[in-house]
């Protein structure tokens, strides 16, 4: 059977169910067919103890040429029922109907052969077989005196021939007929029966097959559809929940869906190192940019600043241009503020991180926190001096504590642990605030890529800028991890023992 | 009614036979002592339909009331049986055809003979299949198949055989196949059954059978009922005592006067028996004698 549209979840449950059903149809056949013969050679071997019965009977009427009690003696075997026969006739040697059951049927001293073209084969049959026995006169050939009664098969009926002897000469034959037909009603009792049976096993079988093929074909489907979504789903990689399969079978599918699992996963990574390829090289492209632009406005800045600073020394302007003078001072110093914080510069400076850099920090923030009521888990496990600039790493910490503070709602919690590790230096800072959405990620260490005023933030928007700056000028790695509930960002830092 | 069956191989046969001649011996040992407490040995043929078993035991004991004395029925399938029976003494009386008791009449004795539709006659019918409405006459069926009762019989066989001289032809070979069904009822089966083409029966027992299974009677047509002859007697042998004789035919006759007795002649068919009177069987005779020479 070709389905070429159906899922294997209903072709394999539909092929082994269609191979339950002709297996239990092919047995049911065999044994209506073998119980049917079986019928037949039962019918034929008690026909044979009839007939002998009958024909030593008709031995005394055969020698008394007594007609009428021939006629009675081929009478007895016909009841109209069960297995019984529905002609019994005489034929005399010469091959002429001595006496039948059925007298309209069969006339006597007619040749038999006359009555109809199947009782001259039958006539021909007995002929052929009795000559092989009897002389020409009748007498009964060689040693053997039990001659075996002749079956011949015809289209309708079945019929068994069996000689009349008596002092081993042939006094006639006695014929016995047997309609198909009478088989019918016990065929179909054997049949009924052998399909009930069927019936009853197709009923275990079939949900047992059923549920087995089911289990066949769900993993592959689960498999099939799982590959389908690999395709379509760029962003993320589908979870297909194959954990059971891989770990419980050992068979072919669940090598297979090892080996799918494994592909996934090493797609996942090639796609997630994309996409901080992709976010660096933005980043870095944003960082030359911006620095380029910072060295450009700096120096017109730098002159302008000085040109206002020479006009208030050296003139005395009235109230009103020096209130504007004053403006445009504020402006071009809150530029140089915020280009100056575009343009990170990591200078190296002092290589003399100490414990006491941290806890300073710890303090700084101190009043921050007891506003907001925060819970600090304060984990400091620096015990002496590393070779890197302390005041950027400070920089850095306050920068995602005060993220970090922001993000959190009252008496909410936040996580510090700085630590060395190997020759790292790794700072982890995590609250329980609110979490950043998983398509702002990629934007996260842009400038102002966290940025949402809100009320009372004093916050420009570029604390997340300068630290990916820093971190990345200093070679550091920094990984944002964020779901509802935790947020959690960890910076490792290379250190330089040479 | 039937012949007794013989499945048996030729060595059992043999031991059948000598154990039957056995108990004939035994029989005609007893019947020297018969004395007048002794079962009156009754034989029956068929002339009437004698397989009604409970009509018999009502009849026997019918009998034994009236003559205070054990009867048993002995039957067989052959009126020639009977006869010799008979005339071994090893039966006391029998209802025997007309045509045996006229040929052994010597050593026979008439007891009663029965009345039938008011008068002590019967006839012989020929009937042929329903379907056959060409028979006009016996002698329609030359060289056919027919079916006769009995070699013993008189309506079942003398008389149509009688009918057929008559024309001018000869009985032998007048039918290509003569079929001997031992009882007028076998007769009338076997030309319902078409075994045969026709049958001569006993017009009482046709008449009987009409009665009680008309489904076979009706698978026949009679063509035709010959004249009225005797109707087959109840005789003894002569050697029964006289008075044994008497007290039987008195109480056949008596039969017809009390309800038990009707009761019996009604299953019977019969209006009752009456005294034979002389020259009663002439008619009988007169056929028996023309066919005589062939007998």
């Amino acid at each position: 059977v070709t389905l070429p549209h159906l899922s294997l979840r209903h072709k394999i449950p539909l092929r082994s169910a269609i191979l339950v059903l002709l297996t239990a149809l092919a047995v049911t056949a065999a044994i209506i067919g073998l119980e049917y013969e079986k019928l037949r050679q039962d019918t034929f071997e008690r026909a044979e103890v009839m007939a002998h019965v009958l024909s030593e009977n008709l031995v005394s009427p055969l020698r008394n040429d007594d007609l009428w009690r021939a006629y009675e003696i081929v009478q007895t075997p016909i009841t109209h029922s069960g297995e019984a026969p529905d002609l019994v006739f005489l034929l005399d040697p010469d091959m002429l109907v001595y006496v039948a059951s059925a007298p309209e049927t069969l006339r006597m001293m007619r040749p038999l052969g006359m009555h109809s073209q199947e009782f001259a084969r039958v006539a021909e049959a007995i002929q052929r077989h009795f000559s092989d026995h009897f002389s020409g006169n009748h007498a009964i050939r060689g040693e053997n005196t039990a001659i075996p009664a002749l079956r011949i098969i015809e289209k309708q009926h079945d019929y068994l021939a069996l000689p009349v002897t008596a002092d081993e000469l042939l006094m006639g034959t006695l014929v016995m007929r047997f309609s198909r037909d009478l088989h019918w009603p016990r065929f179909v009792d054997i049949a009924q029966r052998a399909g009930l049976i069927t019936l009853l096993v197709l009923v275990i079988l079939l949900p047992i097959s059923w549920l087995w093929s089911q289990r066949i074909a769900e993993p592959l489907v689960r498999l099939a559809q799982c590959m389908q979504h690999v395709g379509s789903e760029v962003e993320r990689t589908p979870d297909c929940k194959l954990d059971s399969l891989r770990n419980t079978t050992h068979d072919e599918i669940g090598a297979l869906a090892r080996q799918f699992q494994h592909m996934l996963h090493e797609l996942e990574q090639k796609r997630a190192m994309e996409r901080q390829m992709l976010v660096s090289e933005r980043l870095a492209a944003l960082g030359r940019l911006s620095a380029g632009i910072a060295h450009e406005i700096n120096n017109p800045l730098g002159g302008m600043l000085n040109a206002i600073t020479t006009w208030k020394r050296h003139s005395a302007p009235d109230p009103h241009s020096e209130k504007t003078l004053a403006l445009i001072e504020r402006g071009l110093l809150q530029i140089r503020d915020t280009v100056s914080a575009l343009l990170v510069e990591a200078r190296p400076g002092a290589l003399n991180l100490e414990p006491i850099d941290i806890e300073d920090v710890r303090h700084l923030i101190q009043p921050n926190l007891m506003d907001k009521q925060i819970h600090l888990a304060w984990d400091n496990r620096l015990e002496h001096l590393l070779p890197l600039p302390a005041t950027l790493i400070r920089q850095v910490l306050i920068n995602l504590l005060l993220n970090a503070m922001h993000a959190v709602e009252p008496h909410g919690r936040i996580e510090v642990q700085v630590m060395q590790k190997q020759d790292h230096l790794r700072i982890h800072v995590a609250n329980d605030g609110a979490y950043i959405q998983p398509e702002r990620i990629p934007h996260l260490f842009e400038p102002f890529g966290l940025f949402q005023p809100t009320e009372g933030s004093t916050g420009h928007g570029l604390g997340l800028w300068m630290t990916y700056q820093i971190v990345s000028q200093l070679n550091g790695c920094i990984e944002v991890r964020s779901e509802p509930g935790w947020t959690e960002f960890t910076l490792s830092l290379p250190i330089h023992t040479d | 009614m039937s012949m007794s069956a013989n499945p048996m191989t030729s060595p059992n046969r043999r031991i059948f036979l000598s154990r039957a001649a056995a108990l004939t011996l035994l029989c005609a040992t007893g019947s020297t002592q018969a004395d007048e407490h002794s079962a009156l040995r009754f034989g029956l043929t068929p002339v009437f339909l004698d397989d009604q078993i409970r009509l018999l035991r009502d009849w026997r004991n019918d009998l034994e009331q009236r003559l205070n004395r054990p009867v048993t029925f002995i039957q067989r399938g052959s009126y020639r049986e009977i006869v010799e029976l008979l005339r071994d003494q090893q039966l006391d009386l029998a209802w025997l055809c007309g045509y045996p008791y006229v040929r052994f009449q010597n050593s026979l004795q008439l007891l009663a003979t029965p009345v039938y539709d008011g008068q002590p006659l019967y006839r012989s019918y020929l009937i042929v299949p329903h379907d056959d409405f060409a028979t006009q006459s016996i002698l329609d069926l030359q060289g056919k198949i027919h079916a006769f009762s009995d070699p013993d019989s008189f309506s079942g066989y003398l008389l149509p055989r009688y009918r057929i001289q008559e024309s001018g032809r000869s009985a032998d070979g007048f039918f290509e196949r003569v079929v001997m069904t031992h009882a007028h009822r076998n007769v009338v089966q076997a030309v319902a059954d078409h075994l045969v083409d026709g049958g001569s029966v006993d017009g009482y027992v046709w008449d009987m059978l009409e009665r009680s299974t008309p489904h076979m009677t009706g698978l026949t047509r009679v063509v035709c009922r010959s004249p009225y002859f005797s109707f087959p007697p109840i005789v003894a042998r002569a050697t029964l005592a006289t008075a044994t004789q008497e007290a039987l035919t008195s109480a056949l006759v008596a039969m017809a006067q009390d309800t038990s007795g009707q009761d019996i002649l009604k299953a019977l068919g019969l209006d009752g028996f009456m005294r034979p009177e002389p020259g009663m069987y002439d008619d009988v005779r007169q056929v028996v004698r023309v066919m005589g020479a062939s007998m």
